[in-house]
């Protein structure tokens, strides 16, 4: 009998905190560059994302305490130019950035040969999303595995879309 | 006119390149080819923003004997990422440069198992490094001494 009026406070507790609620980020197109010349096996490409979170969640009625968890869900690679991402056999992408350490988020190994864009496998396991956005700019490191030899820059840019978690 | 602009381009392209480039630290000493004792490997090592990592770039055997195909980081704790290439695999991450020829605050991935250990880096001379990797208590560790490839 004690327990009834303990159970409607908890009721009443959980009824005013209401559910989490989610949003989708999407990054746009980041530009990665690996500075030529080039060899072949593994290049390191580079780009910088720039989250702009406070800006994305204001919009939205929300702020950046709010935010409880990030996930990436997607990730996708596309050519930059006519050479669209033929002779890059595989590709792995890592982000880093504010105190945090490098993560590896996504690969795809193979790439479908001569294809112009790739959806890539994003990791299971993903470590404090949620504070590297909040840290600002994202490091965008992917590791290009080309077929051969070449003087020139490569060029390719990635699409990430993540899944935000926030406190009503 | 023309051939005077072209030529004035010319010459300020390497300067232009130059200083795309992040200019060199303290630390850049890191940077180079590297092999380990087992020789089974070569791991070239690269400054990104303020922190180095090293990747595999050579493997004595590139392809997993049991399959015959480029081998992959089949140990990775992560299911989804069992199918990075171990060539590119970058196995040292997060090292700062401290001063006195160490590197510190690292990680170093051990492909044979799929664990990742703490990791510091000293430089004992231009061509040789002492990577000791351990799992809480540095003194509890072990070292592998490294040589680089192209001696300097």
């Amino acid at each position: 009998m004690r327990l009834l009026p303990s159970a409607a406070i908890l009721l009443l507790g959980l009824a005013s905190c209401g559910a989490p609620e989610r949003l989708t980020m999407e990054s746009g197109p980041v530009s990665l560059v690996a500075a030529g010349p080039l060899f072949e096996g593994s290049n390191t490409a580079q780009g910088t994302w720039t989250a702009g979170l406070e800006a994305f969640l204001a919009e939205r009625g929300y702020s950046t305490g709010q935010l409880r968890e990030a996930r990436l869900v997607s990730a996708r690679i596309s050519g930059a130019d006519s050479t669209s991402l033929r002779g890059i056999r595989s590709v792995s992408v890592q982000w880093v950035g504010g105190d945090l350490g490098m993560q590896q988020v996504a690969v795809r190994n193979p790439l479908p040969a001569d294809s112009a864009a790739a959806q890539l496998t994003v990791a299971a396991e993903q470590r404090k999303l949620d504070e590297l956005l909040r840290s600002g700019a994202i490091t965008v490191v992917a590791d290009l595995d080309l077929a051969a030899d070449q003087e020139s820059d490569r060029h390719v840019i990635g699409y990430f879309t993540l899944e935000l978690t926030l406190a009503p | 006119m023309r051939t005077t602009l072209l030529l004035l381009g010319l010459l300020l392209l390497p300067l232009t390149r130059l200083q795309a480039q992040a200019p060199p630290e303290p630390g850049d000493r890191l940077v180079g080819v590297w092999e380990p004792s087992h020789g089974k490997a070569r791991v070239k090592i690269e400054r990104i923003g303020s922190k180095y990592y090293g990747k595999i770039v050579w493997l004595r055997e590139p392809n997993d004997p049991a399959t015959g195909t480029p081998k992959v980081d089949k140990n990775n704790p992560d299911e989804a990422l069992r199918t990075v290439p171990l060539r590119g695999y970058r196995l040292l991450k997060d090292f700062s440069y401290a001063g006195n020829d160490e590197w510190i605050e690292g990680t170093i991935y051990d492909p044979e198992n799929g664990s990742t250990y703490s990791c510091v880096i000293s430089m004992k001379d231009a061509n040789t490094l002492d990577i000791r990797g351990y799992i809480g208590v540095k003194a509890l560790g072990r070292t592998d001494v490294w040589k680089r490839l192209q001696a300097k």
